[in-house]
């Protein structure tokens, strides 16, 4: 057994350590047993030196590891938390620590506050309220519910990966303090909240927050109409950035700049900083370097030649991830579809390619139809499971559209820059764009309607 | 897959995608048809009002925007590919159901002009509405009976109320229903749109308190199509004012299922009782109307 496959082994144990705890809650002493026969196998093999049984107990050790992990991670709540009433009502003050996510009709803050951990605030859009302010709050409190058996979202968990355990709907609001200065990140989404001003300026609805969502992932004003068109289609991936979305269009973008016979160390180097610019401008939150860190190593695969060779990282990367954030592992469903896509990339394309030799290739035709394609069998069961359906037209949907989706960003996002300067010069850059995007909203409202398009 | 090649061959290869592209957008940019028939569009942008006049000679006017961010969809179907200019916004009156989307309009669209009645309300959403206004430097004008747009020479939109509003504030409490809430709405800015022979009348949420004092213009109200008073709601549309302007379709601008019970089964009566046709948002979808000044015709969307 070579090193690599033994590291492979190592985490693929760790990960399954966390699967098990998210799917049991294990009791930590369970986890200890677990440990010490891992740590008595450990020995025995030690003194026998037999090599596979020393493999064998540092396996068990590394899923003890993971369950211990998952456990201090999953099982720890602020201890406030535990004396509040449901519904009680409380005064306190906190600070917004994430970006505000504004929607059509209310806006949701995330305030933290050092006894009572971080509280998810819904309220009205207006006055707005930045990253950095300083708020004091008067409402009731509630733990969040997971209707798991109406609705099948566990909504308590889905809060709890981002260490929310509270919610206030519509409490009083005064605000306190605003940062004087911006820190690098406040600025950051400064430059993505004019961003989007920008872009809201230059294209219509919905062609500008399908622009914003594909550049920023900026999704939650797009129309309902339109989402359901795109989950009809199975194309939902599209403007929702996780690592499937920067995986699928990096790979797209490697493929059409290869089909312009452009240099390939150039290619790498042009994506690469692509991906870097689009995770700063896109607000660089959890989810997106996560995203961002999954593209990047597909690329650099890309780079190689043989994909196959960053398996290791890969999972090295999910461990990684995981040991920070267990929660992902079954409640993030971003984190699971970005996995899966990078595993069809990686291990099936290759034979799609193979079966699709024949096909021609223009504009790297050939080689996006078995890249979306292999992608789409791998997340098949996530999106199943997530969305309790299939389409049936995702296929034909995703290789009609998917091409256009690199040159929109790019005049998208051109467009973007240069009306930091002049507002008439976006307009102009931006019409490509807005071409592409009338096309593919005309794509998946067409196919949309076909009886049958999902199950 | 090996990638030797040099760059020689990319060149032809990127310029015949630029030129197809460009061609393809200029194409679609220029095959704006034009028309000469005014166009009034109601929106179903739920419990609230959203109107959007075109005119023959492709000027814009808004009137109202709507509880949400509906609107920015609407104008996105409706207004001419690519354009992002609204001509004249109007705002009846500074109700939330009235002015939540105007604030989306203002920061995304290029605006000639503002058009308020006098009367303010100290709410969140209104005050957002100002600032932007003011951020923008957007001309504001004030709405008073007497005053007219002209559009044409044939073309003009007339303000019949209110009279006098400048410097009325009302309190937090006035927005929403109750009698708080009917003093804003009587702040409404009514106005009559004439082309050539066609004529509509577009009252706001203005009760019949104002609609009484309507009467004084007499034959002069008399119009085509009416859009009733507040959503339909049983303070508005009294019989004396719909029998003097007795519209011969009267469109509702209201929600589905909305919590005020609009529109009431007494407006609904008396509008049945003038014999006039209607038409409801929240049935129908968006209500288009387009007029030669002779012919009129209505679309519904459902």
């Amino acid at each position: 057994m070579t090193k690599s496959k033994i590291f492979l082994l190592l985490l693929i144990n760790f990960i399954g350590g966390v699967f098990l705890y998210s799917l049991i809650k294990i009791p930590p002493a369970a986890a200890g047993g677990i440990f010490i026969i891992g740590f008595f196998i450990l020995i025995f093999a030690i003194f026998k030196k037999d090599r596979q049984k020393i493999i064998f107990s540092f396996c068990i050790l590394m899923m003890a590891f993971g369950i211990w992990r998952s456990h201090a991670v999953m099982g720890r709540f602020p201890p406030e938390i535990s004396n509040l009433k449901n519904g009680q009502k409380e005064n306190f003050s906190g600070v917004i620590i994430m970006e505000p996510d504004r929607r059509s009709d209310f806006t949701q803050y995330v305030l933290e506050n050092e006894h009572l951990g971080r509280i998810l605030i819904k309220t009205s859009l207006y006055p707005e309220y930045f990253y950095g302010d300083i708020l004091k709050i008067s409402g009731n409190l509630e733990i969040p519910k997971s209707r798991i058996g109406e609705t099948g979202f566990d909504y308590q968990n889905y809060l709890a990966k981002d260490s929310i355990f509270l919610i206030s709907r519509n409490p009083e609001i005064i605000i306190l303090n605003r940062l004087e200065s911006p820190n690098f990140y406040a600025y950051l989404l400064i430059l993505k909240k004019n961003f989007i001003a920008i872009i809201d300026k230059i294209l219509p609805e919905p062609k500008s927050s399908f622009l914003a969502a594909l550049l920023v992932g900026a999704r939650r004003t797009l129309p309902d109409s339109l989402i359901n068109a795109f989950n009809v289609t199975g194309t939902s991936h599209i403007v929702a950035i996780s690592g499937y979305n920067i995986s699928i269009i990096s790979i797209m973008m490697l493929n059409f700049l290869s089909y312009l016979f452009l240099p390939r160390r150039l290619i790498f180097w042009i994506v690469i900083i692509g991906i870097l610019i689009f995770t700063l401008i896109a607000g660089a939150g959890a989810s997106v370097v996560r995203a961002a860190i999954m593209g990047g190593l597909l690329v650099l695969a890309g780079r190689e030649g043989r994909f196959y060779r960053v398996t290791n990282a890969i999972v090295f990367a999910a461990a990684m991830m995981l040991f920070f954030n267990p929660y992902l592992l079954r409640y993030d469903t971003g984190f699971q579809l970005s996995f899966l896509a990078a595993f069809g990339l990686i291990y099936l394309a290759p034979y799609f390619n193979r079966w699709f030799a024949k096909l021609p290739n223009f504009l790297s035709f050939r080689n996006n139809l078995s890249a979306t394609l292999s992608a789409q069998i791998m997340t098949i069961p996530v999106i199943f499971w997530e969305f309790g359906r299939i389409s049936l037209v995702a296929t034909l949907a995703n290789i009609l559209i998917l091409p256009a989706i690199p040159t929109t960003m790019l005049f998208g996002f051109l467009a973007g820059l240069s009306g930091f300067i002049s507002i008439k010069a976006a307009e102009i850059l931006v019409l490509p764009s807005w071409f592409l995007l009338s096309y593919q909203i005309f794509i998946v409202k067409v196919l949309s309607i076909f009886p049958l398009a999902s199950i | 897959m090996r990638f030797n090649i040099t760059t020689e061959n990319a060149l032809p290869r990127i310029f015949l995608i630029t030129i197809v592209s460009v061609i393809t957008v200029w194409f679609f940019v220029f095959s704006e048809t034009l028309s000469s028939d005014l166009e009034v569009n109601f929106f179903d942008v739920g419990q609230g009002d959203a109107i959007l006049i075109k005119t023959p000679e492709n000027q814009t006017m808004l009137i109202d925007g709507g509880p949400n961010s509906e609107i920015l969809q609407k104008l996105g179907e409706y207004l001419p590919m690519l354009s992002k200019r609204v001509d004249i916004i109007l705002l009846t009156h500074p109700h939330a159901d009235h002015v939540a989307g105007l604030i989306d309009v203002l920061k995304r669209y290029e605006i000639g002009t503002v058009i308020l009645s006098g009367a303010s309300i100290k709410t969140n959403v209104y005050s957002e509405f100002l600032k932007i206004i003011k951020e923008k430097n957007v001309p504001v004008v004030i709405a008073e009976a007497g005053e007219a747009i002209h559009f044409s020479g044939n073309l003009e939109f007339d303000i019949l109320s209110p009279e006098q509003t400048e410097d009325i504030v009302f309190s937090k409490n006035s927005e929403g229903f109750g009698s708080g809430g009917n003093d804003v709405n009587n702040t409404s800015v009514v106005g009559k749109l004439m082309f050539k022979d066609f004529s509509i009348l577009l009252t706001g949420d203005a009760t019949s308190k104002i609609e009484n004092q309507l009467l004084a213009y007499g034959e002069n109200l008399k119009s085509d199509i009416l859009k009733a008073g507040h959503h339909g709601s049983k303070y508005s549309s009294s019989l004396s004012f719909l029998k003097l302007v007795s519209p011969k379709a009267t469109i509702i601008e209201v929600g589905a299922k909305n919590r005020y019970g609009h529109p009431s089964p007494a407006a609904l009566s008396r509008l049945k009782m003038i014999n006039s046709e209607i038409f409801r948002t929240d049935l129908n979808g968006d209500i288009k109307i387009v007029s030669d000044g002779f012919t009129t015709n209505i679309y519904k969307e459902k």
